[in-house]
């Protein structure tokens, strides 16, 4: 075993908060790509769009925040194990942004998949949505929110107190 | 690492808890290399924190604690983590095992941490819990261990790097008596024949008699440093 194979062992690992933070980021992004596409093409476009990341962004960063910190309470003992037997905190680090990260991006993915199918619903409805809404955009506005909140997390993380953690 | 030097010097340590709570009183205590040490006293006077402490995982108030001539307090992260994954080995008095590893896998993690080549791990692990009677469970996770099973693991998992310093933390708490005493043949050779430097905390007197010196702590201060034999 090596420290890839330790980090693995604990992003791989599924329960309900990556879970949960992954169904919230994908609704995240599915209602940022269906507002974007649906608002003013011309005047004031920038600002919407850029009003509609931005709040793409926050929505994922806080709900993926919510998650990784309940993340944090469940694994504290362990994490204060870890660094009581030598683990440096950027091991600590790595875990918790890599998770987010991972379950940003998954998020993120699944949110652009359901707006392809809202797509072809409306489409089939006779009420068609516009096309050529940014996606890639929002994939990189859920992978921003994903980061922010790995990072915020990740720090918590790696700046616990041991002694507290290892006496429980 | 220099050998001659002190395992441990600590010097006027205070460690205040809140307001109200104050121990060791201006401890001074100097542990040789190669020397076994039994750190005994009632509850609430500090054992496991002075192996806290002495480990680098808390700091004191107000004194001094040096480690092979290093004061850990005064170190940057980086290089205190690399002490403690490196040169200590700890017992803790909870003993947590990482619950998705499996026994020989929370064994290899302080090989992990020290930096110690990949390709040895395994068996370095799988020979500590051959010491301790655990080989037939090492693929094994730990909710399927008994309470004393899981302490010998995390006795074998302090062992794994050869720590130059061992810190116990009442490392019988769990074990039946056959086993404390084949811990106690263990920690006696260890010291004994590697000479390595062994601090332990413990009520159980059998455990303590078997050091070469009783630092008995006593609340709020420590007062007797008794020397045995």
């Amino acid at each position: 075993m090596n420290t890839v194979d330790l980090l693995f062992r604990y992003i791989k690992e599924p329960g309900v908060e990556s879970s949960l933070g992954v169904v919230g980021a994908a609704a995240s992004i599915t209602v940022c790509l269906v507002a974007a596409s649906a608002g003013p093409i011309e005047s004031g476009a920038f600002a919407y769009q850029f009003a509609v990341s931005s709040m793409g962004f926050l929505t994922v960063a806080t709900l993926l925040s919510l998650c990784m910190m309940s993340e944090l309470l469940l694994k504290r003992q362990e994490i204060g194990t870890l660094r009581a037997l030598g683990a440096r905190r950027r091991v600590v680090m790595a875990i918790f942004l890599s998770k987010s990260i991972l379950i940003g991006t998954l998020g993120s993915i699944a949110g652009i998949a359901l707006r392809f199918a809202f797509t072809v619903i409306t489409y089939a409805i006779g009420q068609p949505y516009q096309s050529g809404e940014p996606i890639l955009r929002m994939l990189t506005v859920g992978s921003a929110g994903s980061i922010a909140a790995g990072l915020y997390a990740a720090i918590r993380a790696s700046r616990m107190n041991i002694v507290e953690t290892i006496r429980g | 690492m220099n050998i001659e030097a002190d395992a441990v010097k600590i010097r006027g340590l205070h460690k205040i808890f809140g307001s109200t709570v104050q121990l060791f009183g201006g401890l001074n205590i100097t542990v040789k290399s190669g020397e076994f040490v039994a750190v005994t006293g009632p509850t609430g006077t500090g054992k496991s924190t002075l192996i806290n402490l002495i480990s680098g995982l808390d700091f004191p108030t107000k004194g001094s604690i040096e480690v092979f001539g290093k004061d850990l307090s005064k170190l940057a992260e980086s290089e205190r983590v690399s002490i403690r994954a490196k040169k200590i080995g700890t017992v803790f008095q909870k003993p947590h095992l990482l619950s998705r590893l499996n026994v020989i896998e929370n064994v290899e993690l302080p090989l992990i941490f020290s930096g110690s080549p990949e390709d040895g791990r395994e068996e370095i692990a799988a020979e500590m819990l051959e010491l301790i009677g655990l080989s037939k469970k090492k693929h094994l996770f730990p909710c399927s261990l008994s309470a004393g099973e899981i302490r010998k693991v995390t006795i074998a998992r302090a062992l794994a790097t050869d720590p130059a310093l061992l810190l116990l933390d009442e490392p019988t708490s769990d074990l039946d008596t056959s086993t404390i005493d084949i811990l106690l043949l263990l920690l006696r050779g260890y010291n004994y024949l590697h000479n390595r430097t062994i601090v332990l905390a413990t009520n159980s007197l059998k455990l303590a008699k078997l050091a070469s010196r009783e630092i008995r702590l006593r609340w709020p201060e420590l007062v007797l440093e008794a020397i045995q034999g």
